[in-house]
């Protein structure tokens, strides 16, 4: 019978399971005996090299031909370590740790292993998991799946429910920091939102012991002890033992020895946490940014879930007590849920691909639906092409496998020309902050008549992680040829301004969604409305398009701002129900929104839009006529949509022509906001709309 | 159906099985993951207890709270550790290492846990035995049980192996060693004889190391202080030479640094030097090892199929090699080494968890009493029948409640005897002798001293040899009663009938008949070795009071 292993590949410590015969996950242990092997490799000689706790001691030792910590680098093409003058890359040394793993669960499991699920950070990329997969191939494991280790968590946690549930997984590993929101409903996992902080994790506290230890010393003699790497290491790992030590105890001790001097120091459990606080901190900001994203309150959660060892610290339980007003969730190993987890994903992937089940689970989880950790997208210029930045094609927490498709509306030549697309993973428009991690190059495009072609660019991410990317000329509807080239070198340009050639400029659209909010609104309707205003922003080559969202009922929406940020915008979509519910913008109809539109579309040039969403009468559709009108004498168009108890007259005196003014039914509203996008992008905004056709 | 736990409290580690819902038994690991919890205990503040590695830990910044190796002091009177102003007896500490084990194990399973059974080694004595009972006790436990460690074991290794045959098991831990022969077959275990040491153990390896490693600091750095005088240093190398043997048994070398002060000393020894250092305590196992054969050969059993070894110390390549050159024809297994004993003991719990619920199902569907119920009075059919019920009300395969019935033959583990005047001289009259098959009883007659006795007091005694009479000095005196109020005038050789009786877990109860007056005296043996009284109560009282980490 064929066996496939989940293994959790840590930065400071792995581990490896299996289903054993009655349909548990059970961790797999090493050959000496432990559940955990630390991710440490020391090279003893160029080929002969020990993995585990012995590694980690060597290197506790001060011995220098030890690798650690080497996941944070995976995917990283100029990471290079040299040992016995052979150089290794962090997949080189990921495939090392990964054969130890293999080796030592077929010792001592006695049997061959062949496939595994890996687990990966939620917020490793395309390259970084590519890498993953490449560690395994090179050990001779064939991956069956990559999963992200807070899913995993979930999954290990998940199949132990009976009750539906949303829940916050918490993970603050060695080196890293992840929260996932998940709700656990039926057999099936649905992971909302996720997000994480790759540079946070318990190293960083313990970090803050030694430069605290350190001080003092420097105090005392005058000498640091952290210049010189042997005392580092010796220091690294006596002070992971107080850090752990302080868990348990209200205080602890530690000595430096250096230089002829030894200093005794003492910390207690109230200090350590006051000088970790704003490490804390960090991680209270980004659970809170999850939270939002999710649209949910601490409140709204059944429990939290905490993972990875670093989350065993008094001060983070408390914490996570205090911010959710209940314990977190006991009964889920810290150290091995990630682990069970990517078990149990690999017997389901081992039982889906054999005719007959090879096992049944005695858990009830079946499926597992997962979303986006990133937003991936591509390097695009702004509106009044100053800059570059980064245009989101599938945002974040995106339910996968995703797939979305965008036009991009480029200058046709005589010649057939080529498109490059620079592959990018990032939340904000700003290039600096987003990861530039591949490059394509699109070929064969034709020149047509009006000069202004659509490429639809498709991206889609599948439930390994991995990105396919392809494009389509819409005028020719032919696929074009695509190669993957590597990333130039020198990516320099991207920090300065586009290059400005008049004539192949496309021009950019500004447009601003008004979207009536009142009570009537409410239950179906706004939920179509919702549903169409995603599509339109799907449907909108956002690289040449900027949208701002304007929702209305009493009061306006305070500050709408335009953003080409896809993302941001299917996050401020998805706010109008609870902006509805909390009557943020209030129930009634006494505003209208052509005076914050008119003030937010003047610095834009043409072409403009306002298009506006109603489903009842406004209760001064006099000033509203008048503002429309003076946003009309400003050149920006205003198209008018109604349905309900719109008023047809009053619909056509506010939309700039009898052709903007659309009066539809509920079941029409997405594919009128679809057909609008679809128009601004083909025509660039120059023709005619004419939706009453 | 109540779940009963088992625990092998070691001398150095510790740990908790139980039987999961598949029938299998598993280890609950500790708070930190680990499989094994140190039995070490830190007595931090007067209302804070610390077990475990942290405990552990301690020992290298404030030794003077910390206690380890307390099952070496089990049923030992004049151990005290006086921390915080109290006073904590060997079973109060071991209490708070029970409590730990429990407090994590119900944290990670989500549940209570009341019901235990708690393991020791086949060589305690009767007071050992009772002080496990009473730790037990203090933490607020029901100990349904007390099981000897390599019967654990055996039961644990019966389950999967369903031929009969017969092992040597080999049990060296980290305090105490046990060599038990067992014969193992499909619903029975049976112990034939038990020998060992319960002053030998991983323990005594580590201390070796230590002293080599002393020698060594002096050596590099001339520093003449005796380091290991220094509480710090002793914890610190206590710790570091565990860790050491640890690496020689995987590797062939291991490298320790010894700082002391501002002198630091890099240790490198290599697996060779190590066994070498070792050498004597190997042999003294083998020579252990061999009066337990020989013992076994007069209980008419010469030869046996395999040598089952089992504890944490037997990972060092130098037992299996040196049980290998002793028994060369002998196949030697390691047996799951650091759990078979926790297992067994849960294996065990599950039996007399069956056991009761058996009882209590027949009993209400038959209508007899439990008490007839239990001492057989049933048909086959209506033990099959509950059995069934059993089986399906607990969702447990009707295997495993059939195998509850496994039957457990133990033998005593000591002789007992009481103190007599045999031709002016003071020697022990043996009325149950080792090896003898448990649950036993029996009865010998004595005569008064001298003429107008008031009272008689019946000393009782334990010792490891197989003879009627046997020197005071090679027995130990485990506790005493005094029967009084005797008639008038009482003649020298009146007779006085002496009763010991074994229960099935080896501890004795003891009736004294004075005849002529029919002056009866039954007790528990009176011993200021195990915790009683005002002692025991604070003791109790305070595992509520303490948090415990």
């Amino acid at each position: 019978m064929e066996t496939a292993i989940g293994i959790d590949l840590g930065t400071t410590f792995s581990a490896v399971s299996v289903i054993d015969e009655s349909g548990k996950p059970v961790i797999v242990k090493n050959a000496l005996g432990e559940s955990l092997t630390p991710s440490v490799i020391f090279f003893e000689s160029a080929n002969n090299t020990v993995v585990g706790s012995e590694a980690k001691e060597m290197q506790a030792f001060g011995e220098s031909n030890v690798a650690s910590f080497f996941k944070r680098n995976m995917g990283d093409v100029n990471f290079e370590l040299n040992f016995h003058g052979k150089s290794f890359s962090a997949t080189d040394l990921s495939a090392i740790l990964l054969k130890k793993l293999k080796d030592d669960a077929e010792t001592t499991l006695n049997r061959k292993i062949a496939k595994a699920v890996v687990t990966v950070p939620a917020y490793f990329n395309d390259l970084q998991k590519k890498a993953t997969i490449k560690a395994a191939e090179k050990a001779e494991l064939e991956v069956l799946r990559i999963i992200n280790e807070p899913t995993a968590a979930a999954i290990a946690f998940g199949v132990t429910q009976s009750k539906n549930q949303t829940i916050l997984v918490y993970d603050l590993g060695g080196g890293t920091f992840d929260v996932t929101i998940l709700k656990i409903e039926d057999s099936t996992i649905q992971v909302i939102a996720t997000g994480g902080d790759h540079e946070l994790g318990g190293k960083d506290w313990d970090n803050r012991l030694i430069g605290y230890f350190a001080a003092q010393f420097k105090n005392e003699f005058g000498e640091d002890p952290l210049d010189d790497a042997v005392s580092f290491n010796d220091l690294l790992v006596r002070a992971e033992n107080v850090k752990k030590q302080l868990s348990t105890s209200q205080t602890s001790k530690f000595y430096i020895v250096y230089d002829g001097n030894r200093g005794n120091y003492e910390i207690t459990r109230a200090k350590f946490e006051e000088i970790t606080q704003d490490l804390l901190q960090r991680t209270t900001s980004k659970a809170e940014e999850i939270l939002q994203e999710a649209n949910l309150t601490w409140e709204q959660l059944d429990g939290v879930l905490l993972v990875g060892g670093s989350t065993r610290m008094p001060m983070v339980i408390n914490w996570v007590e205090q911010m959710s007003g209940k314990p977190p969730i006991k009964g889920i190993n810290v150290d091995e849920a990630v682990c069970l987890g990517a078990a149990i994903q690999a017997n389901i992937e081992l039982s889906e691909s054999a005719s007959v089940p090879v096992f049944s689970l005695g858990g009830r989880i079946s499926k597992i639906e997962d979303v986006m950790s990133h937003s991936l997208g591509l390097i695009a210029e702004n509106s009044d092409r100053s800059r570059y930045i980064n245009s989101i094609i599938i945002p974040k927490n995106k339910k996968i496998p995703a797939s979305e498709v965008r036009p991009y509306q480029i200058r046709t030549g005589r010649q057939t020309q080529e498109l490059e697309i620079y592959l990018t993973q990032g939340e904000t428009e700003i290039i600096g902050e987003c990861k530039i991690i591949g490059k394509y190059v699109f070929s064969g495009i034709e020149y047509v008549s009006s000069g202004i072609s659509i490429i639809d660019i498709e991206y889609q991410y599948d439930e390994n992680g991995t990105v396919q990317i392809a494009a389509t000329q819409r005028e020719t509807g032919k696929k074009l040829s695509m190669e993957e080239v590597p990333l130039p070198a020198d990516m320099s340009w991207i920090d300065r301004a586009p290059e400005q050639i008049q004539e192949t400029a496309v021009p950019h659209i500004s447009v601003v969604i008004a979207v009536d909010l009142s009570g009537s609104m409410s239950g179906h309707p706004l939920a179509e409305a919702q549903k169409a205003a995603k599509g339109f922003v799907e449907k909108l080559d956002l690289s040449n398009a900027s949208v701002a969202l304007m929702p209305f009922a009493d009061r306006v929406e305070e500050n709408p701002e335009l953003t080409q940020n896809a993302k941001k915008l299917t996050n401020g979509i998805n706010q109008w129900s609870s902006m509805m519910d909390s009557g943020t913008v209030g129930w009634g109809n006494s505003t209208h929104p052509f005076d914050e539109s008119l003030k937010l579309l003047k610095k834009r040039d043409n072409p403009r839009f306002v298009i506006v969403l109603a489903d009842g009468v406004w209760s001064y559709q006099d000033r509203a006529i008048a503002s429309a009108k003076k946003c009309a004498a400003e050149g920006i168009e205003i198209i008018a949509i109604g349905f309900g108890g719109a008023d047809k007259k009053f619909l056509q005196a506010i939309a700039t022509s009898d052709e903007n003014a659309l009066f539809t039914n509920l079941e029409n509203l997405v594919s009128s906001f679809s057909k609008i996008a679809q128009v601004l992008t083909e025509t660039g905004g120059k023709g005619s709309i004419r939706l009453n056709q | 159906m109540d779940k009963i736990f088992g625990i092998d409290l070691g001398t150095t580690y510790s740990c908790i099985a139980y039987v999961d819902e598949s029938g299998k038994p598993v280890v609950v690991p500790n708070e930190d993951n680990e499989r094994t919890t140190p039995s070490v205990v830190a007595f931090e503040g007067e209302a804070s207890v610390i077990v475990g590695n942290y405990a552990k830990n301690m020992l290298t910044t404030d030794p003077e709270k910390v206690v380890s190796f307390i099952k070496r002091d089990m049923g030992n009177p004049y151990y005290v550790k006086k921390c915080n102003g109290i006073e904590y007896k060997p079973e109060e500490i071991s209490a708070r290492i029970l409590q730990k084990l429990v407090k994590d194990a119900s944290d990670k399973l989500g549940f209570e846990i009341k019901d235990v059974v708690i393991t020791c080694p086949a060589y305690f004595g009767e007071n050992e035995k009772l002080a496990t009972k009473k730790a037990g006790e203090i933490a607020g436990l029901n100990v349904k049980s007390i099981i000897e460690e390599p019967v654990a074991a055996a039961l644990a290794y019966g389950i999967d192996h369903t031929q009969n045959q017969t092992v040597l098991v080999y049990d060296l831990g980290g305090g105490t060693f046990d060599v038990t022969m067992i014969k193992v077959k499909p619903q029975e275990i049976q112990v034939i004889v038990k020998g060992g040491d319960h002053q030998l153990g991983g323990k005594d390896w580590d201390n070796s190391l230590m002293g080599f490693f002393a020698e060594k600091f002096k050596g590099e750095t001339g520093v003449e202080d005796d380091i290991l005088s220094n509480p710090e240093i002793l914890g610190d190398l206590q710790i570091k030479a565990e860790k050491v043997k640890k690496t020689l048994s995987v590797r062939d070398n291991a490298k320790e640094k010894i700082v002391y002060g501002t002198d630091t000393s890099n240790i490198d020894i290599i697996r060779e030097k190590f066994d070498e250092l070792t050498k004597d305590l190997a042999e003294r196992t083998i020579m252990l090892t061999n009066l337990m054969l020989d013992d076994a050969k007069k209980e008419g059993v010469s030869s046996f199929d395999k040598i089952l070894m089992v504890g944490g110390s037997t990972k060092m390549p130098q037992i299996k090699e040196i049980l290998e050159k002793n028994f060369p024809n002998i196949s030697i297994e390691a047996f799951d080494q650091d759990e078979s004993v926790a297992k067994g003991a849960a294996i065990y719990g599950q039996q007399l968890a069956i056991g009761e619920e058996l009882i209590r199902i027949i009993s209400e569907k038959t209508g007899k009493n439990k008490d007839d119920v239990k001492s057989g009075n049933y048909t086959e059919k209506e033990k099959v029948e509950a059995q069934q019920q059993l089986a399906d009300e607990n969702g447990l395969k009707i295997g495993t409640v059939q195998k509850a019935e496994t039957k457990i033959i133990n033998v005593a583990s000591k002789s007992f005897g009481v103190e007599v005047i045999e031709n002016n001289r003071v020697v022990i009259s043996n009325i149950i002798l080792i090896h003898t098959v448990l649950p036993a009883k029996c009865t010998k007659k004595y005569g008064t001293l001298e003429d107008n006795m008031q009272n008689i007091r019946i000393a009782v005694y334990e010792n490891n040899i197989k003879e009627d009479t046997v020197a005071t000095s090679d027995s130990k005196e485990i506790g005493q009663g005094i029967i009084e109020g005797l008639p008038a005038n009482l003649p020298a050789n009146s007779p006085v009938q002496v009763t010991f009786e074994i229960d099935r877990e080896g501890l004795i109860n003891v009736t004294a008949v004075e005849l002529t007056g029919n002056n009866e005296l039954n007790f528990r043996i009176e011993t200021n070795s195990v915790i009683s009284g005002e002692e025991l109560e604070a003791a109790k009282a305070r595992s509520n009071a303490i948090k415990l980490s």
